[in-house]
């Protein structure tokens, strides 16, 4: 990891968004064997990065997510947010998840508001923030609705107006736009990119889509077999349109990403362990 | 953010599809051939009903059809008017003499109310109670899968056979009726409600606790109106088994309700008597079934 080109020491000054060393994660299977599916890992992002992470599914890359979240603990290394030790879930580390988990019984209002709510923002304030995020999502229409009387893409951008709410400095999104079409995705990371120009938060973003990791990050991960095989900058301009995209450089780290991929499959490791 | 980007970005979410896929739930669908099906299938009952009425013969004792048809039904109705408080002799139905549709309904109407409100008390009571218990041992994940055992063990007691215990422990007034209904109805509930919160998904759990709410508000703002729409079934099955409760112990103690009706028209033979009131709470637990459907469908109407 040490001569990749973002694997850097945090700063001295301002600690690290997040921080992983030396982490591993095992996980005992049904059968008896046993899967790594992150091994002494360690990764450095710094407040403001937007980091896409590709890789083949079932490799690590939900659990690199979920360790950060703190939905899981690691076995070995330790992962630290803000340079804090993870000890859980926080409001500090939102969560976009890939299945639908807007509050069904709550509009879409008050899904919104919820984790202002929770952190005792007056209402006064949870009513304008809500309001300008709506806007900014383009649900303001919207705001009496239950989830269920929206579309797809709608909800997805009610779940990210809901978590931008809480103002998280770091946002976790696991595939979050997974199922969706070309059209509505375009609006998505218009969104997403806008919110998180203006917020200036930290986004650890988790796809299987090299065309999205490529509109959205300033730095791509590529992850196999439990650990960062690949770490390159996108310096591309934004707004990132077609011509971007399909520019030289756009196609040249593409190119990159998919080498790195081809020979993650090609020397699959042993990463499971018989039983006994 | 940039004021060019945050435009583009309103421009863009705002093209998106400006109306709700679905604003309300889809209709059901309706065929053309619906009115005949329904038309045809109470016809084949009407035929079957009387051909085994016909096929049944004639009871020794009172003349009357072992099965009564559906015109013995229809003029049997008047007799209900035996049965209103201060009424003659309920033997006196029998004969079917002095009796008049105005006065059998409002006798119907009577015993209705009396058997609605004790089953609407014992159904409130139940499943409150039911709920409360749940929601209080599911709190903690090891106490509710060790209640889960005895809550499943609720639903192989033979609820009507315990009708007679509870006058035995209440006494035959109107309290002993309310226990007893009380109690059927938790049992009914009690491991819906339970297996309700076993089995709502984890990811909002964890979605929660992402937004900074601790357990307490996770369980009761995120866990229990997650839990809603599992209540579901057990809240129909306590409607519909409701009825055939407040029978049972009416027929058993009381001096009134619908299952008093039955246990006078048993006491003297009246067969005509017994079809007709099988007949009116068929309807009566169907309409009261439907109604708990909708009532709690608007309940969970936020739900999928």
């Amino acid at each position: 990891m040490k001569d990749l080109p973002h694997a850097r020491e945090s700063a001295a000054s301002t600690p690290p968004a997040i921080a992983l060393r030396d982490v591993s994660k095992v996980f005992e299977l049904e059968t008896g064997e046993t899967l790594t599916a992150v091994s002494d890992l360690s990764l450095t992002i710094e407040p403001g990065e937007f980091v896409c992470v590709l890789g083949p599914s079932g490799h690590g890359k939900s659990t690199l997510l979920n360790l950060v979240a703190g939905f899981l603990e690691p076995d070995a290394g330790s992962v630290e947010a803000h340079g804090d030790p993870v000890k859980g879930p926080g409001p500090d580390r939102g969560v976009i998840f890939q299945r639908d988990t807007l509050f069904l019984w709550k509009r879409v209002r008050d899904n919104i508001e919820y984790g202002m709510k929770v952190r005792g923002v007056p209402k006064a304030e949870r009513t304008a923030k809500a309001d300008e995020l709506m806007e900014a999502v383009g649900l303001t229409k919207f705001a009496s609705s239950w989830p269920r009387q929206l579309s797809g893409g709608m909800r997805r951008r009610a779940a990210i107006a809901a978590v931008f709410a809480n103002e998280p400095p770091v946002l976790l999104m696991d595939e979050p736009f997974v199922g969706l079409d070309y059209a509505r995705r375009a609006v998505l990371h218009d969104v997403v990119t806008s919110l998180w120009s203006r917020e200036n938060n930290t986004i650890f973003f988790v796809t299987h889509d090299i065309d999205e990791a490529l509109a959205l990050a300033t730095r791509v991960l590529v992850v196999a077999n439990g650990s960062v095989v690949y770490d390159v900058s996108v310096d591309l301009p934004r707004p990132r349109g077609t011509d971007t995209l399909n520019g030289p450089e756009a196609l040249e780290i593409r190119k990159s990403i998919l080498r790195h991929l081809d020979e993650a499959m090609a020397v699959e490791e042993e990463r499971f362990t018989p039983a006994g | 953010m940039s004021s060019q980007a945050m435009t583009n970005t309103r421009s863009m979410a705002t093209s998106a599809p400006a109306r709700p896929r679905a604003a309300k739930r889809k209709p059901r669908r309706k065929t053309k051939d619906r009115p005949l099906m329904v038309a045809l299938s109470v016809l084949a009952t009407l035929l079957i009903w009387n051909a085994a009425s016909l096929l049944a013969g004639v009871s020794p004792i009172t003349g009357d059809r072992l099965v009564p048809g559906t015109l013995d039904v229809i003029r049997s109705f008047p007799n209900l008017a035996y049965y209103a408080p201060g009424s003659p002799d309920a033997l006196l139905a029998s004969s079917g003499a002095g009796t008049s549709v105005g006065a059998a309904l409002k006798s119907l109407l009577y015993h209705t109310g009396v058997s609605a409100l004790r089953l609407a008390i014992g159904l409130v009571a139940g499943i409150a109670i039911a709920c409360l218990a749940a929601v209080l041992i599911s709190w903690n994940r090891t106490i509710r899968r060790a209640f889960m055992l005895p809550a499943q063990a609720f639903r192989m007691l033979p609820l009507l056979a315990l009708a007679p215990l509870f006058g035995i422990w209440f006494g035959s007034g109107q309290t002993g009726t309310y226990a007893y209904l009380a109690f059927a109805t938790f049992a009914v509930m009690f491991p819906v409600a339970v297996s309700a919160i076993d089995h709502v998904p984890g990811y909002y759990t964890n979605y929660a606790r992402s937004l900074g709410a601790g357990s307490a508000r996770i369980y009761l703002s995120v866990v229990v109106p997650a839990a809603l729409p599992g209540l579901r079934p057990g809240v129909l099955l306590s409607v519909a088994f409701g009825w055939s409760m407040v029978l049972a112990v009416e027929y058993i103690s009381q001096g009134n309700g619908l299952g008093f009706i039955v246990s006078r028209a048993q006491e003297f033979s009246q067969i005509n008597t017994l079809a007709v009131m099988g007949c009116i709470l068929v309807i009566y637990g169907r309409f009261s079934y439907v109604a708990a459907a909708r009532g709690f469908d608007r309940l969970v109407r936020w739900q999928e």
